[in-house]
C-alpha cells in the first residue's frame, strides 16, 4: 500500500467519472477515493463516521476539492483540514468551475496549495488533470514527518 | 427832673415819635390801614402836644383843655377803626361809638368845669367800653394769627387795655379825690406801659420783627422737616396754605400754578374748597405779581380787574396777598392769601409769607429733584432687571433645543419680570389643525394647561382680526358680554386679565404667548412691552427650532431612504452574485460533462462510429465550448457592474497598440491596414478601457474578414461640449442604420453566428464600461459601407445608480 491515494471530493457523478477517465488517460493509476460531500470528505480525512478506524496518518497524496458541495462547503473542509495539526500539511488543490475572484482569494487565505478552474473543453480538462497528477504524485516531494510519527 | 417827670417826658417823646413815624409811613404808602394807624396815634400825639403847650405856657384856655379831653375820648373810636381791618365791627357798635363820642364832646363843651361826677362817669364808662371792646378784638385777632402780626396785635391789645385801665383809674380819681396821689403814680405807670406797648406794636423795631419772623419761620419749617423726604407736593402746599392763613389771620389761602399755556391758574392746594378749579386771569395784579416775581398786595377792591374780583368774591375777600413760590432757577406758582381787607401789617405779612414761600420752593425743588432722581434710579433698576432677564431668556432660548424647552425657559424668566398667575405658550400645528399649549408656568392653585389644544381656527379667529401686529389685552374677562371659546377655561379658573401676544415668524402666525392673572387690569403698558419683546425672541427661536427639526427630519428621512435603497441594492447584488456563482458552477459543470463525454465517445469509440455520428459529436463539442464562452462573457459582463472603477490617467494610444499586438496573431496573414490617429489622454480604468478597445477592434477585424484589404482607422474627434469621442472605423460589412440602437443590448446579434462567431455580449460590455465612466457609445454605419463606433468617457467618472461603492 505504498501507492499514495488521491482524495477526490466532488458531488457531480459525471464530473467524477470524467476525472477518473482523465487520470487514467494520463496513466495515473493511483487509487482514487471519492467523497460525495464535505462531511464525507472530513470523515475520511479524520477517520470519523463511516471511516472510523481508518489510519489517518495515511493522508492522501493530494485532495482535489470542489468548492460547491452538499452539507459542508469546500472552503469549510479546507479550513478544518488546515486547522488540525495532523492534517494541516495535506496538499489540497481546489478544482472548481468558479473563476470568481473572491473564491480564489478566500481559498488562498485558507492555505490551499493550488487552484484550478475546470475548463469546459474536455481536451484541456484532460491535459489539466494530467498536469495535476504529474505534479502532486510524482514531482512534488512531501515532508516525511507524517510517516515517522 | 424827678423820676415821674422823666417818665412823663419819655412817654410824651415816644408818642410824638410814633405819630411822626406812622405819618411818614402813611405818606409813603397812603393806604387805609396806615391812615387809621396814623389817625389813632396822631390823636394821642395831639393830646401830648396840647399838654406840652399848656405846661409851657403855664396854663391854657379852657377850650384847648376841652379839645384835649375830646381827643382823648376819641381814642377808642380810632381804635375801633383799626379793629375793622381784621374784624368786622357791627354797624350798631360803630354808631354807638360815634354817638357816644358826639354826646361826650357836647357834654364836655356844655357843662362848665369842674365836671360833676354824674357826667364824668358815663363818659368814662363809654370810653372804657369801647376801648375794652377794641382790646378784646385785638386779643382775638392776635389769637387767630401768629408770627409778627400776632405779636403786634397782642401789643396793640395790651396798649389799648392799659389805656382803658388808665382812664378807669382817672375816673376813680374823680370819684374819690382823696386817692389822687396814688392814682397819679399808677396812671403815670399805666400810660408809660401803654405807650411802650403801642411803640412795639405799631412801630416795631426791625430787630424785633426779625426775631418774630424767624421764630414763626422756624415753626413753619420744623413741621415739614420731619416728612420732607417723602412729602407729597400737595401735602407741602397744603401746609404752606394753612401756615399762611394762620400767620396772617387771612380768610383762606391757596397755591396756584399756571397751566402749561400760561392762560389760567390751576389751584394745587387750598384751605377753602370754594377756591378749587382753574381760574382764567387777565393781565391784572396777579399776573404782574407772577411776572415781577415779587410779593404784592392785591387790593383794595377798586384796583381789581373783573377776573380777580370774581376770584376774591369766592371767599368774600377784600384783598389778597400774592407771593411767588420760586427759587432762583425755577418758578412754581403763587401763594395767595385772601384777607378781608388789606392787612393792618401787610408788609410784615408779605415778608413772612415770602419766607414761607421761599422755603416751600426749596422743599419743592428738593422733592422734585429727589423724585426725578428716584424715578431715574427706579427706571435704571427696572431696565437693568429687564435687560438681565432678557439676556437670560436669550441664553435659555439658545441653550434649549426643543420648542417645549425654549418655551419653558422663556416663561420661567418672563414671570419674574411680568408677574402673572399663568404664562403659557401656544403653537399652531400645521398638519393637525390644532392650536396646542406646549408650555405652561402656573401660580399655586392653577393647573398646568400644557398639552391642552383647541381647534386651530378658534385661536386664529381670536388673534387675526386684530391687525397685522396684534396683541390682545383683555383687562376684565368677566365684563365680556360674549366671551369667545378660547377664554372659557380662563373664566372657569377665575382669571380676570389676559394678555395674548401672537408669535409671528416671517409674517406667519405660529402661535401665541398668553399671560393671565386673577387681578383685573394686571398688565401695564411697560409689562406688555416686555412680554412683546420676549414673544418676538421666542418666535424666532421657535421658528429656528422648527426649521432645525424639519431639517433633521429631512436628513433622517433621506438617510433612511438611502439605507433602505442601499439594503435593496446590496440584496440584489448578493442575489446577482449568487446567480453568477450558480451559473458558473451549475451551468459549466454539465457543459463540461457534455463536452467530456462526447470527446470520450469520439476518442474511444470513434473508429466504430459512422462518419455522421462523428460529425454530430463534433457539433456537440463545438456547441458546448460556445456555450461555455457565452457563460464566461455573461459573467464578465455582470462582474463589470460590481467591480469598482479604478480610474487614473491613461494613454489610449498605448492600450490600442497592445490590443493590436494581441490580436495580430489571430489574423492568419490577413491584409489589415490600421491607421492610428491622435488619441488624447483620458481618465479611465485602464483594465476596463482596454476591454473596450479589445471588443471594438476585434469586432472591426471580424466584420472586415471578407475584405481583401481590411482598413481600420482608430482616432478621436471633438464633439459637443469639451468631450472627446474616440472611434474605431472599419470598411467591413456594416449594418442597417435602423438597427443601430439594438447593437448594444445583451445577446443582440446582428449577424448570424454561422458567419460571425461571437456571443453577442461584446458590445453590451463596451456600453456598460463606457456608461460607468459617464460616457456614451454610438455607431454609424450603412450596409456594406463599413461601420464606425464612437465612444466618450465623460468629463469625469460618475457613479452609476446601480453601483455600490465599497468602503
Amino acid at each position: 500500500m505504498n501507492v499514495p491515494e488521491i482524495l477526490l471530493v466532488e458531488d457531480n457523478a459525471s464530473t467524477v467519472e470524467l476525472m477518473r477517465y482523465a487520470l487514467k488517460k494520463n496513466n495515473i493509476a493511483n487509487p482514487v477515493h471519492v467523497a460525495r460531500d464535505g462531511a464525507e470528505a472530513l470523515d475520511f480525512i479524520f477517520g470519523t463516521g463511516a471511516f472510523a478506524g481508518r489510519d489517518i496518518r495515511k493522508s492522501p497524496a493530494v485532495v482535489l476539492l470542489d468548492l460547491k458541495l452538499p452539507k459542508i462547503s469546500g472552503l469549510e473542509v479546507l479550513r478544518r483540514v488546515r486547522a488540525d495539526q495532523r492534517t494541516r500539511l495535506t496538499p489540497v488543490v481546489i478544482v472548481s468551475a468558479s473563476r470568481e475572484e473572491q473564491d480564489i482569494a478566500k481559498s488562498y487565505e485558507l492555505g490551499v496549495n493550488g487552484y484550478v478552474v475546470k475548463p469546459i473543453d474536455f481536451v484541456e480538462f484532460t491535459r489539466m488533470m494530467g498536469s495535476l497528477g504529474l505534479y502532486w504524485l510524482l514531482v512534488n516531494e512531501r515532508p516525511s514527518t507524517n510517516r515517522n510519527e | 427832673m424827678s423820676a415821674p417827670n422823666l417818665l412823663t417826658a419819655a412817654t410824651q417823646a415816644i408818642i410824638l415819635l410814633l405819630a411822626i413815624l406812622t405819618l411818614v409811613d402813611f405818606l409813603r404808602h397812603r393806604d387805609q390801614a396806615r391812615l387809621d394807624v396814623m389817625l389813632m396815634l396822631g390823636d394821642l400825639a395831639t393830646i401830648v402836644l396840647i399838654q406840652l403847650l399848656t405846661s409851657a405856657a403855664g396854663g391854657a384856655p379852657r377850650e384847648i383843655m376841652l379839645l384835649g379831653a375830646i381827643l382823648l375820648i376819641a381814642h377808642p373810636y380810632f381804635l375801633l377803626r383799626l379793629v375793622e381791618h381784621f374784624r368786622p365791627v357791627s354797624r350798631r357798635l360803630h354808631a354807638f361809638a360815634v354817638v357816644g363820642l358826639a354826646v361826650s364832646s357836647l357834654l364836655l363843651l356844655a357843662v362848665p368845669a369842674p365836671l360833676p361826677a354824674i357826667i364824668t362817669l358815663p363818659v368814662i364808662a363809654y370810653f372804657v367800653f369801647v376801648e375794652g371792646y377794641a382790646t378784646v378784638a385785638f386779643v382775638r385777632g392776635a389769637w387767630t394769627t401768629s408770627g409778627v402780626t400776632h405779636w403786634r396785635m397782642l401789643l396793640a391789645a395790651l396798649g389799648s387795655g392799659l389805656i382803658a385801665a388808665l382812664i378807669l383809674v382817672l375816673g376813680i380819681a374823680v370819684a374819690f379825690p382823696e386817692a389822687a396821689p396814688v392814682v397819679r403814680q399808677i396812671s403815670q405807670l399805666l400810660s408809660v406801659s401803654a405807650i411802650g406797648c403801642y411803640y412795639f406794636g405799631f412801630a416795631t423795631p426791625l430787630w424785633l420783627r426779625r426775631s418774630w419772623q424767624l421764630a414763626e419761620l422756624r415753626r413753619f419749617l420744623a413741621e415739614p422737616v420731619k416728612q420732607r423726604m417723602g412729602a407729597e407736593m400737595t401735602e407741602t402746599l397744603e401746609r404752606l396754605c394753612s401756615a399762611s392763613v394762620r400767620a396772617t389771620g387771612g380768610l383762606a389761602a391757596s397755591v396756584v400754578f399756571w397751566n402749561a399755556a400760561e392762560t389760567a391758574l390751576v389751584v394745587r392746594a387750598a384751605t377753602d374748597a370754594r377756591l378749587a378749579g382753574e381760574w382764567s386771569i387777565g393781565e391784572g395784579a396777579l399776573w404782574r405779581a407772577w411776572r415781577g416775581c415779587a410779593p404784592a398786595v392785591i387790593g383794595p377792591a377798586k384796583n381789581f380787574d373783573a377776573a380777580e374780583a370774581g376770584l376774591l368774591a369766592k371767599v368774600n375777600a377784600g384783598a389778597a396777598l400774592a407771593i411767588p413760590i420760586a427759587t432762583t432757577d425755577r418758578s412754581w406758582g403763587l401763594l395767595l392769601v385772601f384777607t378781608r381787607r388789606v392787612p393792618l401789617f401787610a408788609t410784615d405779612d408779605l415778608a413772612l409769607l415770602a419766607l414761607f414761600s421761599e422755603q416751600t420752593a426749596i422743599v419743592l425743588g428738593y422733592a422734585a429733584m429727589l423724585g426725578e432722581q428716584q424715578a431715574l434710579i427706579a427706571q435704571l433698576r427696572q431696565s437693568n432687571l429687564r435687560l438681565e432677564a432678557e439676556s437670560e431668556i436669550d441664553r435659555a432660548i439658545l441653550a434649549a433645543r426643543s420648542p417645549r424647552k425654549i418655551a419653558h425657559a422663556a416663561l420661567a424668566h418672563l414671570r419674574q419680570l411680568v408677574p402673572c398667575d399663568r404664562a403659557s405658550v401656544v403653537t399652531l400645528e400645521a398638519q393637525q389643525q390644532r392650536a396646542r399649549w406646549i408650555a405652561s408656568e402656573n401660580a399655586p392653585g392653577l393647573a398646568s394647561v400644557e398639552g391642552m389644544s383647541i381647534p386651530r381656527q378658534d385661536f386664529v379667529a381670536f388673534v387675526q382680526p386684530r391687525g397685522t401686529r396684534p396683541a390682545v389685552y383683555l383687562d376684565d374677562l368677566f365684563a365680556l358680554a360674549d366671551p369667545p371659546p378660547i377664554l372659557r377655561v380662563a373664566l372657569d379658573e377665575g382669571l380676570s386679565s389676559m394678555l395674548l401676544i401672537p408669535l409671528i415668524a416671517d409674517n406667519i402666525l405660529i402661535g401665541g404667548l398668553v399671560l393671565s392673572s386673577r387681578q383685573v387690569a394686571a398688565f401695564q403698558p411697560e409689562q406688555q412691552a416686555i412680554a412683546r419683546q420676549v414673544a418676538d425672541q421666542m418666535a424666532i427661536a421657535l421658528e429656528q427650532a422648527r426649521l432645525r427639526d424639519e431639517l433633521e427630519g429631512h436628513a433622517h428621512e433621506l438617510e433612511s431612504r438611502v439605507t433602505e435603497r442601499t439594503a435593496e441594492l446590496e440584496n440584489s447584488n448578493r442575489e446577482l452574485e449568487a446567480f453568477s456563482y450558480s451559473v458558473s458552477h451549475d451551468l459549466r459543470a454539465p457543459l463540461a460533462s457534455i463536452d467530456g463525454f462526447s470527446r470520450i465517445v469520439l476518442d474511444d469509440f470513434g473508429p466504430q462510429l459512422p462518419d455522421e455520428a462523428q460529425r454530430f459529436l463534433n457539433l456537440i463539442h463545438q456547441n458546448a465550448v460556445a456555450a461555455g464562452e457565452l457563460i464566461d462573457g455573461l459573467l464578465r459582463f455582470s462582474r463589470l457592474s460590481r467591480q469598482a472603477l479604478n480610474q487614473r490617467t491613461v494613454a489610449p494610444a498605448d492600450l490600442v497598440r497592445q490590443v493590436l499586438d494581441d490580436l495580430a496573431s489571430q489574423q492568419d496573414g490577413r491584409h489589415v491596414e490600421v491607421v492610428i490617429g491622435e488619441l488624447p489622454e483620458c481618465e479611465a480604468d485602464p483594465v476596463l478601457l482596454k476591454q473596450v478597445w479589445v471588443n471594438l477592434i476585434s469586432n472591426a477585424l471580424k466584420f472586415t474578414r471578407q475584405r481583401a484589404v481590411a482598413k481600420l482607422e482608430i482616432g478621436s474627434q471633438a464633439c459637443e461640449g469639451e468631450e472627446v469621442a474616440y472611434f474605431v472605423k472599419d470598411n467591413g460589412v456594416g449594418f442597417d442604420r435602423e438597427q443601430a440602437d439594438k447593437l448594444f443590448g445583451v445577446f443582440q446579434r446582428y449577424h448570424d453566428a454561422e458567419d460571425y462567431e461571437g456571443t453577442g455580449v461584446g458590445l453590451a460590455i463596451v456600453e456598460r464600461i463606457v456608461r460607468r465612466h459617464g460616457g456614451r457609445v454610438w455607431a454609424e454605419a450603412q450596409v456594406d459601407q463599413g461601420a464606425t463606433f464612437y465612444f466618450t468617457l465623460g468629463r469625469k467618472a460618475e457613479i452609476s445608480v446601480g453601483e455600490i461603492r465599497e468602503v
